[in-house]
């Protein structure tokens, strides 16, 4: 066993609980403290263990069914499709719902690839390249819209770094949204223990495997989708937090699930605080603080128990 | 395929061998109808990818997970891969990381997949490639046993007189892309090994042991 | 051989620099600085201008040679200006014209004052000095009378440019100078950047009396909603040109920020 179960989860709600309680009343003005709780702590919080918890889920469904530790949940061609989404809304529609626009841009650019990934016969594979071709495509597009409205081009490129800085989002859409899509990922996670093992294996007649796969990469997209909503483009979290909870408890989904969750949340709630408070009165794009907090620990455990990451012997 | 048998399935690198397993799971589609008098299929492929970070009862429980929608294992699947750990002899190993394990144990911890999978037609391609002799033979060994339980297997391999000692049944792929299939006495013929391998073999036989050596 | 050579060579510098001292050319990628050589009467010399140029009207008829992301390249050679007019911002896009004879003139708005220097190095340039140093006085005359005009003086005002994310101007904005210029205050003057992403939470515990909205930025509900006893303005496309432009105008941003504190 990596680590005792027990400990890591007690680790893990500890810090999930610190960074709530720093992220909703560290230096809070009291004189202020109703209106600043009410429209920029809480929405913010909301947003962070929403985003968090969906993103590294995703990641860990499209690293479980890929076998690929490198598979992050914007492989599928949601990040260009999001960040499309966002420049068209903020050019054509002047930036009242760019979120929104973001979220269908995501699930529009995941359909495309999944659905001519399933043209021919489906597999993996393919289904990297079509992304990564997506994502080539549009991220040229959106390089081209931005290079065209220099005007604009500062507020776009600091929207598409992601943060949870969107106002328009409603907090009640975002939470049906989460659970309903937690409800789903419950239904089907136990499954992952049997998408674990090889591909090509075939018991219990028929190969259903495939169709299990699509099913998990839709789920995926819904997931990203939904973390797009609420901070954008984040990238990493999908792909660190996924790996660290392996690394710290092995490969069963059901406690990967729950462990995700929390690492998922906790990472973006504590990168919250920091991006809010590390220059304060300034703030920092949330991204970069995701990466600052994020790749340390993971080079670290990565270091210490790498092993179980290599595909081959 | 014969009922309860030990198949195995012999030709030279490049005949037609794993497409032939493949014809039988339905992975590739031919013209050919293939009538299906089996229950399940399992088919475990040449050097399976294997997750880590998982205990062998762990690796074992898997197989429940793929057709029910539920969270935990009941007591009789649980009690199910203890017996089946037992029969392959790895009980002592049951919470040991899969990681750790030798090649063989692994080998043998994919077939007890096939054995929980309540398949009846096992299909093996090369599932001893990288193996030494001894676990070689202790896998040809399980499966040979197996064929008592109403399982039939059918195995791609090369080592000759390994396949004799164990086969029930060969089927041969010749050059010319034809399948051969029959019993030992047949199949160990100075021709028809010709056929399939387009080199002499001397064979020799002691009392009901028949071995095979090449001619240079 | 040599000797005609160089004389060739001495008669070209005899002949360019007579050219230029007769009437140098330029081109400006400003507005604020087209705005500038319209005022000080030198709009004759003004060969080229940005896309953004927009004021006087007058100014959208010359040649366009594109904006600070972009420049037409050929068009800008074919014009061939004596000396090229930006901010100190794009100093290295407009370098690489050096080795085409066309002068970078950098210049840097970072206060009120730095208006009047520019203006004056302008005119000393346009050989306009009587024009420029004219005008400065007339600015600085203005400015004093505008500030007079605030009734209410240390005001605390945020200048919202955008919400999502939430930015506004720093200490060191010229529009800082301009609102101390008024007798108001900014909140966030104190800091020490330019247009910077800045806490919401901090704006918030500062307690503006009056917080400015531009005219590009669209959540007006929002900002109702987190400064609920707070004035709101809204500036227009016309007002927050005036007020984004460090040039002869700023005497009508000064008594923009002065009359606010009045209504």
């Amino acid at each position: 066993m990596a680590y005792k179960k027990g400990i890591v989860f007690t680790t893990l709600i500890t810090g999930f609980i610190l960074s709530l309680f720093l992220c909703l009343f560290y230096r809070l003005d009291l004189s202020n403290g109703e209106i600043i709780l009410s429209y920029i702590r809480v929405p913010a919080v909301i947003k962070a263990i929403i985003s968090g918890s969906c993103l590294s889920l995703a990641g860990m469904f499209l690293q479980t069914i890929s076998k690929n530790p490198l598979a992050d949940p914007y492989l599928t061609g949601l990040s260009s499709g999001a960040g499309f989404g966002i420049v068209i809304s903020l050019l054509f529609f002047n930036s009242v719902n760019y979120s929104l626009f973001g979220f269908f841009g995501a699930l529009f650019a995941a359909a495309l690839v999944i659905i001519l990934s399933g043209f021919s016969k489906f597999s993996i594979t393919k289904l990297i390249l079509i992304g990564l071709s997506v994502n080539l495509f549009t991220g040229a597009l959106i390089s081209f819209l931005i290079l065209l409205n220099p005007l604009k081009s500062y507020a776009m490129t600091l929207i598409l770094t992601g943060g949870f800085s969107s106002a328009d989002v409603s907090s009640k859409v975002l939470v049906s949204l989460f659970i309903s899509a937690i409800i789903l990922c419950g239904l089907f996670v136990p499954k992952l223990n049997a998408m674990r093992l090889d591909n090509r294996l075939i018991f219990n007649s028929g190969t259903k495997v495939n169709l299990y796969n699509i099913v998990f990469i839709i789920l995926a997209a819904f997931l990203t989708s939904i973390s797009v909503y609420c901070a954008g483009i984040l990238g990493f979290a999908g792909i660190i937090c996924p790996l660290l909870t392996k690394l710290l408890l092995g490969n069963d989904s059901r406690v990967l699930f729950f462990a995700n969750i929390l690492t998922g949340s906790t990472l973006l709630l504590f990168s919250n605080f920091l991006a809010a408070n590390i220059i304060y009165p300034l703030e920092v794009p949330l991204g970069v603080v995701v990466a600052i907090v994020g790749v340390p620990f993971f080079v670290y455990f990565l270091l210490k128990k790498g092993g179980i990451l290599n595909n081959q012997d | 395929m014969h009922d309860n048998k030990l198949s195995v399935i012999l030709g030279l690198n490049g005949a037609g061998k794993s497409t032939l397993i493949k014809i039988i799971t339905g992975n590739i589609k031919t013209e050919i109808h293939t009538k299906n008098t089996f229950k399940k299929v399992f088919y475990l492929p040449q050097n399976p990818y294997y997750p880590k970070g998982i205990t062998s009862f762990d690796y074992l429980s898997s197989v429940f997970f793929k057709n029910n929608w539920k969270w935990f294992l009941s007591k009789e699947e649980k009690q199910k891969i203890i017996d089946v750990l037992e029969k392959i002899g790895l009980s002592d190993k049951k919470n040991i990381n899969i990681e750790n394990l030798s090649g063989g144990e692994i080998q043998k911890l994919n077939i007890a997949l096939g054995l929980l999978s309540g398949a009846d037609l096992f299909l093996l391609d090369e599932p001893s490639s990288n193996m030494d002799l001894i676990n070689h033979i202790k896998i040809l060994k399980m499966l040979k046993s197996l064929t008592s339980q109403n399982i039939t297997s059918v195995i791609i391999m090369h080592d000759l007189n390994l396949a004799l000692k164990y086969g029930d049944m060969f089927i041969g792929i010749t050059k010319d892309k034809k399948i051969v299939q029959c019993g030992v006495k047949e199949f160990f013929s100075r021709e028809n090994l010709k056929r399939i391998f387009d080199i002499d073999f001397k064979i020799l036989e002691d009392g009901n042991n028949i071995y095979v050596q090449n001619i240079d | 051989m040599f000797k005609i050579l160089i004389n060739i060579l001495i008669f070209s510098l005899f002949f360019c620099s007579s050219v230029s001292a007769k009437e140098p050319s330029f081109a400006s990628l400003i507005p604020a600085i087209t705005e500038i050589m319209y005022a000080i009467d030198a709009q004759d010399m003004l060969k080229a201008v940005s896309s953004t140029c927009d004021f006087p009207q007058e100014a959208k008829k010359k040649p366009v040679i594109g904006d600070v992301f972009f420049i037409n390249e050929t068009l800008l050679l074919k014009i061939k200006p004596e000396y090229f007019l930006a901010l100190d911002t794009s100093e290295f896009i407009i370098n690489k014209y050096k080795r085409f004879g066309i002068k970078p003139v950098c210049l840097k708005f970072s206060d009120v004052n730095s208006i009047y220097d520019n203006i004056l190095l302008l005119g000393a340039l346009t050989q306009k000095k009587e024009n420029a140093q004219k005008l400065v006085s007339n600015l600085k005359e203005k400015i004093t009378l505008a500030k007079k005009s605030n009734k209410n003086p240390d005001k605390k005002i945020l200048y919202v440019i955008s919400v999502q994310p939430f930015r506004t101007i720093g200490g060191k904005s010229f529009i800082t100078s301009v609102i101390e210029a008024s007798g108001n205050h900014s909140v966030t003057g104190n800091l020490d950047t330019f247009y910077p992403v800045i806490s919401l939470e901090y704006v918030i515990n500062q307690k503006p009396d009056i917080v400015l909205v531009d005219c590009n930025c669209s959540d007006d509900l929002y900002i109702k909603k987190i400064f609920p006893d707070t004035k709101i303005v809204k500036m227009t496309k016309e007002q927050a040109d005036i007020i984004n432009r460090p040039s002869v105008r700023v005497h009508k941003s000064v008594e923009f920020f002065a009359q606010l504190g009045n209504k």
